[in-house]
């Protein structure tokens, strides 16, 4: 008999737990007394070291102990999906009307307007105005993204959603680097044909590398698409001295190209893609741009400067350059991070030892195609952008709960909760208030100190975990990353401001794909699904010279172009058109 | 001639209650896996539904509108759908012929070889592969297969040029190399149910055939095989209707855009038509409909052609 109670007892907890398990509840309704109760998803929590629930975070601890929102306290219950599967528990959540509050939008597959229209979100466009003063003022002070925090419903522009936006683009988290070592050791001046001098001042010391490498263009970087044409013939003289066989100057993405842009901008700028040049959407999968990019790629692999294997290093879930033989040393130029740059690859063999990696900006190309599309910046990258994640507020909420909610955000754009949220407690609230987590991780007291010039030291660098854990990196609000002491070496100075030598213009910004209606995303997305197909298949082959089009042929051009539009490039470029004409209106 | 008696006449005829109290326990055991039937099997059919729908997540099975065969349409005029059937069938039939027979062959070698510490450490040796993770093993197959690989450089000795095999878009080289790796994986494990039916099969039936002077090949032929015909006509039976689920699981790890002309199937090929900005539920559940119906075709086909070459069948 007991055994059957204990049994009983057990199977009750299990069902109840698992109950408790599916959703978010109805946790909006318990608000009552001082305190406003709401429940907030996210997909990723911390590391259970840290903590075992996001509403243990110290800094949300102390902002819920020591704030008031629309007269009461908060208290947030975070939901976070398991690890792997956050994409099916939003959409689970959803489907079973057991989301939260607030809804942390960046694994939806269906659109805030979408959302809006089933009556999952509320409508904030009036509300936002009213009782997010910070968050206006910050929009005002950033023309460039305010356009970005709307959707458009039946024609008309509303705020759906809150959005986490940064005070700086932050850095490009990858670029064009290349070997400066081969180019110092086997270049010469291309004015006077001396050879340059180079080496490390100080032998222990890699960040003590010295070079007067002087480009064709005349500066001490390569700028044009001639500069990289003139490296690719001193990458080819250094393999050949290293008796490298395998190797070649470029390794670029498999499929050959890149819809944001990025060597394909080179050309004229724009992208091979949906690109915007003012106030107009453009097909740039059938512009002259592409087609002088794809000449220059298909020259360069007949001259063997490119990967030949180019199109093999696949997935179908990321884009990839051949790493095996960058590692190995065995490549001239790549697109890489910042972690390879400097002296970082020297594994003391034949073919690293002594290597430096340097930046390179996109080049301009000054050889390919007509006149339109040479000596033009280059205008369309892969960069992240100033907006970060954005949450959307159910319909579960009542009216004053989400007024609290956006009087919580709209804190963290104010200097005081800017500063809570990037960096954590100071001194004065440590002190205040105390941290078993600062404690446990032996900052015992600030996160962070501020120099006299406003730079701002925190205890663990940006790429830690442990640096997100002490402050309140996985809540909506404020970026401010502009004061911050990141640790880059000369190195990675020097190729962050080359990669970020271009304003990125002419991509597709977000608010644009935001902008476009539920039925013409339908649309939208079969169109690129056939497209991507049939260019995945066609740009390696017309790149290789394997294909059935010639590049410097007119009529083959003119043959992909039709193609490429039977498929419907300029259709999309049209629906594109009509949301950013929505924009604009 | 009297006409044959059926079996089952002749088995007495019980009442629910009695059978109950006889069986009782065996239905209590049948449960657990009714229930799993229910909630796993007959369940999600509803989901069937959404293949005729545009699909919300918001809306549900029953909110969403409905489109009809609108989403079967817009599967079959993609661009890649036929090139995507021509070898999902390609690969289905040399699954069915190339890659189901090694199993039996195995077995067949495995149960004859007269030394049993080596016999098992074979058999122990062959259904490791059906354990090691699927995305392991396509990284094995294509490190070997690279222009570089142990096995490229195997075949180099025979004269074809040193290349990465699984980037070769020339027919039939993608197909075999997906069968074969099929082969790799589950010929061990699939062979314990013919290993087990062989051991079964009557040794006085061996002795016999022995005595009449049968040799190893002969008792092979003449004993073991036609005494696990059933079996392997089962077993066949249910690969056909296995078959267009079963085919591709590997080929998203092993194909790149370059040989998506002899590589794409119908479930990456709805996979990456399905999923592209927002998720297109309602075509990739027609898609599934359309391979399940053709799988339950085959079965049904495959089941009366089994039974009229041999007798045996499913149902």
């Amino acid at each position: 008999m007991k055994k059957k109670v204990v049994s009983l007892l057990m199977a009750g907890a299990l069902a109840v737990s698992a109950l408790g398990l599916s959703g978010c509840g109805e946790s909006g309704d318990e608000s009552s007394g001082d305190t406003w109760k709401m429940s907030y998803w996210i997909p990723k929590a911390e590391d259970a070291k840290f903590y075992d629930e996001y509403e243990d975070n110290p800094v949300l601890q102390y902002i819920e102990a020591n704030y008031e929102f629309n007269g009461k306290k908060i208290d947030v219950d975070f939901f976070t999906a398991p690890p792997g599967s956050e994409q099916d528990d939003f959409n689970t959540l959803l489907g079973t009307e057991e989301y939260c509050d607030i809804m942390d939008l960046s694994m939806s597959t269906t659109s805030a307007a979408e959302l809006y229209q089933k009556g999952v979100l509320q409508d904030l466009t009036d509300l936002y105005k009213e009782h997010m003063p910070n968050y206006v003022a910050f929009l005002e002070a950033n023309p460039d993204v305010s356009d970005e925090i709307y959707s458009i419903v039946d024609g008309e522009k509303k705020v759906l959603a809150l959005f986490g936006i940064a005070k700086e683009q932050d850095d490009p988290f990858e670029g064009f680097i290349y070997r400066r070592d081969w180019v110092a050791k086997y270049g010469k001046n291309p004015e006077t044909g001396v050879a340059f001098t180079y080496g490390f001042a100080d032998e222990s010391d890699p960040e003590s590398w010295e070079d007067d490498v002087v480009f064709p263009s005349g500066g001490d970087e390569p700028v044009y698409i001639s500069d990289w044409e003139w490296m690719f013939d001193i990458f080819d003289k250094a393999m050949a001295d290293l008796n490298i066989t395998d190797g070649y100057c470029y390794s670029p993405y498999y499929l050959g190209y890149m819809e944001t842009g990025d060597l394909t901008s080179s050309f004229g700028g724009g992208a091979t893609g949906i690109y915007i040049d003012g106030d107009t959407v453009v097909d740039g999968y059938t512009s002259d741009n592409t087609r002088a990019y794809l000449q220059c790629m298909n020259n360069w692999y007949q001259k063997g400067w490119i990967d030949p294997n180019f199109s093999e290093h696949t997935s179908d879930m990321f884009f990839s350059v051949d790493m095996e033989k960058v590692y190995q040393g065995k490549v001239g130029l790549w697109q890489g991070r910042p972690s390879a740059v400097g002296n970082q690859l020297d594994s003391e063999d034949d073919y690293t030892s002594g290597i430096v990696v340097y930046g390179a900006k996109i080049p301009i190309n000054d050889v390919y195609g007509g006149d339109a599309q040479k000596n033009k910046e280059p205008n369309a990258y892969m960069r992240t952008t100033k907006m970060g994640t954005s949450v959307g507020l159910t319909t579960k909420l009542s009216e004053e709960e989400t007024i609290a909610f956006m009087e919580f955000v709209d804190f963290l754009y104010t200097e005081e909760g800017g500063m809570l949220k990037n960096y954590g407690l100071n001194q004065e609230q440590y002190d205040a208030f105390g941290s078993e987590l600062y404690d446990q991780l032996g900052i015992n007291g600030s996160n962070y100190t501020v120099d006299a010039d406003g730079t701002v030291h925190t205890v663990f660098s940006s790429d830690k975990p442990e640096s997100i854990a002490v402050t309140l990196g996985r809540c909506i609000g404020m970026t401010d990353n502009v004061d911050l002491d990141k640790g880059y070496d000369r190195f990675v100075l020097q190729a962050v401001e080359a990669w970020s030598a271009y304003e990125n213009s002419a991509a597709l910004r977000s608010s644009v794909q935001n902008a476009v209606s539920t039925e013409n995303q339908k649309e939208l997305d079969k169109l690129k699904a056939n497209l991507d197909q049939y260019l995945a298949r066609t740009i390696p082959t017309i790149i290789m010279g394997t294909g059935s089009y010639n590049m410097n042929d007119d009529a083959d051009w003119e043959q992909f172009v039709k193609d490429t539009r039977k498929y419907g490039s300029d259709k999309m470029a049209g629906y594109y058109q009509e949301a950013l004409d929505l924009l604009n209106r | 001639m009297a006409k044959k008696k059926n079996v089952a006449s002749y088995v007495k005829k019980t009442s629910w209650k009695e059978d109950m109290r006889k069986n009782g326990i065996l239905y209590v055991i049948f449960v657990p896996v009714l229930v799993w039937l229910i909630c796993f099997h007959y369940a999600p059919m509803f989901g069937i539904l959404m293949a005729f729908e545009d699909y919300s997540i918001t809306q549900g099975v029953f909110g969403s509108p409905w489109v009809g065969m609108q989403n079967f349409v817009d599967l079959f005029t993609g661009t890649g759908f036929a090139l995507a059937f021509r070898n999902t069938v390609a690969m289905a039939i040399l699954s069915l012929t190339l890659g189901f027979f090694p199993t039996i062959l195995f077995s067949l070698v495995l149960t004859t070889f007269p030394h049993k510490r080596m016999r098992r450490g074979f058999q122990l040796l062959s259904y490791l592969p059906n354990f090691v993770s699927a995305v392991v093993m396509c990284s094995l197959a294509t490190e070997f297969l690279s222009e570089r690989g142990a096995i490229t450089q195997f075949i180099s000795l025979f004269g074809p040029e040193a290349q990465n095999w699984l980037a070769n878009p020339n027919i039939p080289i993608f197909w075999v190399i997906y069968t074969l790796i099929g082969v790799w994986q589950g010929m061990g494990w699939g062979s314990i149910i013919y290993v087990t039916s062989i051991n079964n099969v009557n040794g006085e039936l061996h002795e016999a055939a022995a005595l009449d002077g049968a040799n190893r090949f002969q008792r092979i032929t003449h004993v073991t095989l036609p005494a696990v015909m059933p079996l392997i006509i089962m077993m066949w039976t249910m690969a056909i209707g296995m078959v267009f689920k079963t085919v591709g699981t590997n080929v998203l790890l092993l194909y790149m855009p370059i040989t998506y002309d002899v590589a794409d199937v119908l479930s990456t090929y709805t996979y990456r038509m399905s999923f592209g900005s927002t998720a297109n539920y309602g075509l990739s559940t027609a898609s599934g409909l359309f391979q399940s119906v053709l799988g339950m075709i085959l079965l049904i086909v495959s089941n009366k052609l089994g039974k009229k070459a041999s007798g045996a069948s499913l149902f």
